[in-house]
């Protein structure tokens, strides 16, 4: 398994006991039994909205790009995420302040697909440290 | 006296679903489009689990579904009213389930299997809440209530009497209850019997938890309660409710064609198998399903169809008209 699905595949088993919350909203067609292809989705997009967030070594241009996507709350292409996490990679390991931020911006996201607050928190919480640890620890 | 031990008034009562769901079945068919189906399968199959369990033992005891406020002792205060004979429990729990299906198949009387069962807690008057739920689980434990809708209203009606606030801190509370329920039965059961029979009796908490998001307006938790609800059904549903009346092998679909990934989702996400059928089915996965470990396929089919019923006796009609086989003209 590569890093990237690795860390997609840890981002859904984090997710699935609270998966029963998500809801797509408007026109959902989720609704009884929503498949593991929406965990992926999360999965791509709280990436997406996270790594920007940890790492502050980002191309300005990439960092453009991954805040379109976090705007139209779109997970971005699987060629842009691993860009960003060989440039993370080579950035030194997230301060608190960064870590704290992303765990909000990842819990917004969760909390937009259905999640109560303090679900999103917690899952946030372990969703930031489980992508820290795969792109800082297990890269060294 | 003489006593019943609770595991055959269950049976007994099974048996009686199962047979009436069969007949119900043959007349959705002729209703549908004018066609009969062979039932004979199923009605066979309940004389032989009732015949099977109508011999009085030595240990019998006689309930009947009237609650009775002189029945009530120190040491069990909410006991049914005891008449003594085998003939007369058979014949009321006939009488008080046809009040569920003529409410579930008319909706003429909506109620009134809900208002019979709450009159009767609360004309036992003493008991305080505690006693009082452990009376309502007791019903539904040997299916006096059939539907798990029912059974939380029941449990609604039952706390709001008590003066028990029914608010969000009361959701928040019920939602990890119930989580931490979940993932205990699925964690801990060993037998496909089991998981049936828990899934069973988790359901009415369940079904609390959906009508008080919904009054509450809380969104997020009623998604939740309500995925659940469809999975609870949907475990001998999805399969076909004639599967699992006729002892076709369970879950056996999702081996087909997904990855140890999917079997995980699906073990940690929803509410389908147990974690030792999870752990097994990954061993098997892509060799031949034919020869599948014993305890991946044994199971007991009352246990299945009454899940089945609690999810919602109109929804396992409809499936199993729909599902019978038909007869060649």
């Amino acid at each position: 398994m590569q890093p990237d699905e690795r860390l997609l595949d840890g981002v859904a088993e984090i997710l699935e006991p609270n998966a029963m919350y998500f809801n797509s909203g408007k026109d959902d067609s989720t609704r009884y039994f929503a498949d593991a292809s929406v965990l992926q989705f999360l999965g791509l997009l709280l990436t997406t909205v996270v790594l920007p967030t940890l790492s502050n070594v980002l191309s300005d241009d990439l960092k453009e790009r991954l805040k379109k996507w976090r705007a139209k709350r779109q997970a971005a292409p699987a060629d842009e995420l691993e860009e960003g996490l060989m440039q993370a990679s080579a950035s030194p390991a997230p301060s608190p302040e960064a870590s704290a931020a992303a765990v909000a911006a990842a819990a917004a996201v969760l909390e937009h697909y259905g999640w109560p607050a303090a679900a999103a928190a917690k899952d946030a919480s372990k969703v930031v440290t489980h992508i820290s640890v795969t792109i800082w620890t297990e890269k060294q | 006296m003489k006593y019943v031990d609770r595991s055959l008034i269950r049976r007994l009562q099974d048996a009686e679903l199962i047979s009436l769901l069969a007949f119900s079945a043959e007349e959705l068919a002729e209703i549908e489009d004018g066609t009969r189906v062979d039932t004979s399968q199923l009605q066979e199959m309940a004389k032989n689990i009732r015949s099977a369990t109508s011999q009085p033992s030595a240990h019998e005891v006689v309930r009947q579904p009237y609650l009775s406020p002189e029945g009530g002792t120190s040491a069990s205060p909410y006991k049914l009213r005891n008449e003594g004979t085998f003939g007369g429990y058979w014949e009321a729990w006939k009488r008080f389930t046809s009040h569920w299906f003529s409410a579930a198949e008319s909706r003429r009387v909506p109620d009134y299997p809900f208002n019979l069962v709450f009159r009767g807690i609360l004309a036992l008057g003493d008991l305080n809440f505690q006693e009082a739920r452990s009376l309502l689980d007791q019903l539904w434990n040997d299916r006096w209530i059939l539907e798990s809708l029912e059974a939380g209203r029941l449990i609604g009606a039952l706390e709001t009497s008590f003066n028990i606030p029914q608010d969000a801190t009361r959701l928040s509370r019920l939602t990890e209850q119930v989580m931490t329920q979940v993932r205990e039965l699925k964690d801990n059961v060993s037998s496909l019997a089991a998981w049936f029979q828990g899934v069973r009796d988790v359901a009415p908490d369940v079904a609390y938890g959906f009508h008080l998001s919904r009054q509450l307006n809380d969104n997020k938790a009623n998604r939740l309660f309500d995925e659940m609800l469809a999975d609870l059904g949907g475990i001998v549903l999805q399969g076909g409710l004639l599967d699992a009346l006729t002892g076709a092998v369970p879950f056996i679909e999702h081996l087909d064609g997904n990855s140890a990934r999917d079997l995980r989702y699906k073990f940690n996400a929803r509410i389908i198998y147990p974690r030792f059928w999870y752990e097994r089915a990954l061993t098997v996965l892509g060799s031949n399903v034919d020869n599948l470990p014993p305890e991946m396929i044994q199971y007991d089919r009352s246990e299945a169809v009454a899940c089945a019923a609690a999810e919602s006796i109109d929804n396992s009609l409809f499936n199993l008209g729909w599902s019978l086989p038909r007869l060649e003209d």
